[in-house]
């Protein structure tokens, strides 16, 4: 039995906005946190191919699949190139679509849910004190999981047709950084929000998405966009991230390193910010749930 | 009563514990003994007439209110201290879920606040946290994660817990397989094997079976005698609360009714019991009277204003009093089986109206509809013999001008068996002579009561009616 610690108060006020935005105490939460947080990403890991006779095996052979399909399609149906590299294969095309996809998807995939992310959790509002700040980060970190192995797929088949990896590929991860914060951030900001507007659960998982990934160089490069019009592609910060996968994982060059300063050090700020929003939120979570 | 039972009618002052001296235990003489301590503790639900009107409040807030105060919790003290069992009754809507769910830490309070030392564990819906694709054994590690246990620390309790929650081979299959017992077996069984402090049960064991029930409240009981866990729980079992808790809590509308030893507790919870049940009766004559005095335009704006399924229609006529009478004419509340009874309905035309028809419907404590007749089903049998509109004195045919008043009987032999029974009225205008269509101008639900015996020596029978049965049989 452990000695009578000092009290918790349970109090209508509760901490305000500006105590949460403490980065040594949320560190500190995450940390503290990261047992649970690994345990739901194994459970979102495993519940999405349970039951099913190949288990884990389709988490591979779903973008394998995916990846053979643009091949076929771009090689022989549509042979579809990036502007002004004539010297480009389909195969290659396919390549640099299916690069961008998966980190498209990484952020996309939890911020779509973002929304859904806490009503969607009504016991676990309603039914036990439990940390929900941590459903965005595992929410995000079974995405980039699944981009993992994605960008594993990525590499083979660049060594397949390409017959090398740039070394640049090394900083794929560093590359990610602003979308995992982002994502972080969405997840809780909208997470919140979607608890009292559940209309925002509505547009968010569908057109908003799809528009996101049109207003993303994904089935096109920057250099396609007429120069007029290109700022306003490099306001979306996955602009920076899905070119720079782009660039260092198959063309061997260096990314735009300040772009990817600037909109890592605003998912930053988003995260704690957003962090702090969420904390002082779900007090009324469960009123409203 | 006896002095070990402090009824608190008034809300007790702030600081001032309702908890007798005579109830704590020795051994929690220090202040530091209190690991929940309760003051002055209120929680209030908005409670919006429309889902958009919640949107309005948060956008227009400032400028008026949008919503409705609901006070679930009243100025509620209380200190609890280590080592008690603390039983919380109450009817339904009395606030003890959201008592439980305060403490731990679910809700947030609109006033007040509960100081809490040590973990509280809360099982306010036990396996609400197993997610169902999974076995039982996956999500015994998940619970444990949740509940801040190491997979070790699971590992090593791992045993323990199979053997409590006995659930045999069902550990290892997907949890939906389960029984809801089952569920609440093994979510239990994790709960009990983690050293919890303070562990706060809402009517969760009620799902497991008596001997499971029975082997809960053991270990429960031992936890509390040799770890010092503090227990608070809500239970609808009075048997479980006069044998289990050591203190027992009386919440009434938010409110702490009494709090003191148990068995005295739960004897002021059925006393209260029965004083609702008598004053609801009393309260649906009361209703009837004023509706009796309402005009068409008061009755419609309270109906408006109530939402009350109870009462609706467009109160182009209004039914003003329902009456069960019995042989003699005078108003009676019960019968026995074969008696002859009526139900008077009487009531006031607002505008002038024709094809009218004035129904009952009887229905039993169930809510099944047990017989239905009006003047149209009257008006039916008629023409079913004489041919529409021939019979000139079809209650269909009458012409009601505004302000005229009809009064209608419907007798019979009370061939019901023994139970409670709910008059429902209705007078309607009908457009066609089949109940095809139909306006309803006034329907009222417990409209009027009446029950009805069944003696044992003269003409028993059973069920809901009376078929009046003869047996034949060969002479010997």
């Amino acid at each position: 039995m452990t000695t009578l610690s000092r009290p918790i108060v349970i109090s209508p006020e509760g901490p305000s906005l500006l105590a949460w935005l403490n980065p040594v105490a949320f560190a500190r939460t995450m940390v503290g946190h990261r047992n649970l947080i690994w345990q739901f990403v194994k459970r979102d890991l495993r519940n999405r191919t349970r039951g099913t006779h190949l288990g884990f095996a389709w988490d591979i052979l779903n973008p394998l699949l995916m990846l053979v399909v643009y091949t076929i399609v771009f090689s022989s149906i549509l042979e579809a190139r990036l502007s002004g590299k004539q010297t480009e294969t389909a195969m290659e095309y396919a390549l640099y679509l299916f690069a961008g996809l998966t980190a498209f998807q990484m952020f996309a995939e939890p911020f779509g849910r973002s929304a859904a992310q806490i009503t969607s959790k009504r016991n676990f509002v309603k039914k036990m004190a439990f940390p929900l700040e941590i459903f965005a980060i595992s929410g995000v970190l079974t995405s980039t999981i699944h981009a993992a192995i994605g960008f594993a797929l990525v590499f083979l088949a660049a060594l397949l047709v390409t017959g090398g990896v740039a070394w640049t590929a090394v900083l794929l991860p560093l590359l990610l950084l602003p979308a995992v914060f982002l994502a972080i951030a969405a997840g809780w900001a909208l997470g919140a929000m979607g608890v009292y507007f559940r209309d925002l659960q509505q547009f968010l998982g569908t057109s908003i998405t799809r528009l996101l990934f049109f207003v993303t160089p994904i089935i096109y490069s920057v250099e396609m966009v007429p120069e007029k019009i290109r700022w306003i592609l490099y306001l979306n910060p996955l602009t920076v991230v899905v070119s720079g996968v782009r660039s260092v994982v198959l063309a061997g060059e260096q990314p735009n390193w300040l772009a990817w300063g600037v909109w890592s050090a605003i998912g930053l700020v988003a995260m704690l910010l957003s962090y702090a929003i969420f904390m002082r939120a779900r007090r009324g979570f469960a009123d409203v749930i | 009563m006896s002095s070990d039972v402090v009824i608190a009618h008034e809300p007790t002052s702030p600081g001032q514990s309702p908890v007798p001296v005579s109830m704590r235990d020795p051994r929690s003489a220090a202040p530091d003994d209190v690991v929940i301590d309760i003051r002055e503790l209120s929680k209030c639900y908005r409670v919006f007439p429309k889902p958009s009107d919640r949107l309005k409040q948060a956008v227009l807030g400032w400028k008026r209110r949008y919503h409705r105060d609901f006070w679930a919790l009243r100025d509620i003290n209380l200190q609890i201290h280590r080592g008690e069992a603390v039983g919380v009754i109450g009817r339904n809507g009395s606030g003890k879920s959201t008592l439980m769910q305060i403490i731990a830490g679910v809700l947030t309070p609109t006033e007040g606040q509960v100081g809490v030392r040590g973990r509280v564990d809360a099982l306010l819906e036990l396996g609400s946290a197993f997610n169902p694709e999974f076995t039982g054994r996956e999500n015994v590690f998940l619970y444990g994660a949740i509940l801040g246990l190491k997979r070790r620390d699971v590992e090593a309790r791992f045993d323990d817990i199979a053997a409590f929650a006995d659930i045999g081979d069902f550990l290892d299959q997907p949890v939906k397989t389960y029984s809801s017992g089952m569920k609440v077996r093994l979510a239990f069984s994790v709960q009990i094997q983690l050293d919890p402090e303070i562990l706060v049960i809402d009517e969760a064991l009620a799902v497991g079976d008596n001997l499971f029930q029975k082997r809960c409240h053991q270990r429960l009981r031992r936890l509390r005698e040799n770890s010092g866990v503090t227990l608070v729980f809500v239970s609808h079992q009075q048997e479980v609360i006069r044998t289990v808790t050591t203190r027992a809590v009386l919440l009434h509308e938010g409110a702490i009714r009494a709090v003191g030893q148990p068995g005295e507790v739960v004897l002021e919870y059925r006393r209260l019991l029965h004083d609702e049940e008598k004053r609801s009766a009393v309260g649906h004559v009361r209703q009837l009277e004023r509706q009796a005095s309402k005009t068409r335009e008061t009755a419609r704006a309270d109906a408006q204003a109530n939402g009350t399924p109870s009462c609706f229609g467009d109160f182009d006529a209004v039914i003003e009093s329902v009456e069960i009478l019995d042989e003699l004419g005078d108003p009676a509340g019960q019968f026995t089986a074969g008696e002859p009874m009526r139900i008077r309905i009487q009531g006031e035309v607002h505008t002038p109206l024709t094809h009218l028809n004035v129904a009952i419907r009887i229905r039993n404590k169930e809510g099944v509809k047990i017989y239905s007749w009006g003047t149209l089903n009257q008006d039916i049998d008629a023409w079913a013999t004489t041919g529409p509109s021939a019979e000139p004195e079809a209650f269909w045919d009458r012409e009601f001008a505004a302000g005229e008043r009809f009064c209608v009987e419907f007798a019979c032999d009370c061939r019901l068996g023994a139970g409670f029974y709910e008059v429902q009225a209705m007078v309607a205008e009908e457009r066609d002579q089949y109940y095809e269509d139909e306006r309803v101008l006034h329907w009222q639900d417990e409209a009027a009561f009446f029950t009805v015996r069944v003696p044992k020596d003269q003409h028993f029978f059973g069920g809901v009616c009376d078929l009046n049965m003869r047996a034949e049989y060969d002479d010997a």
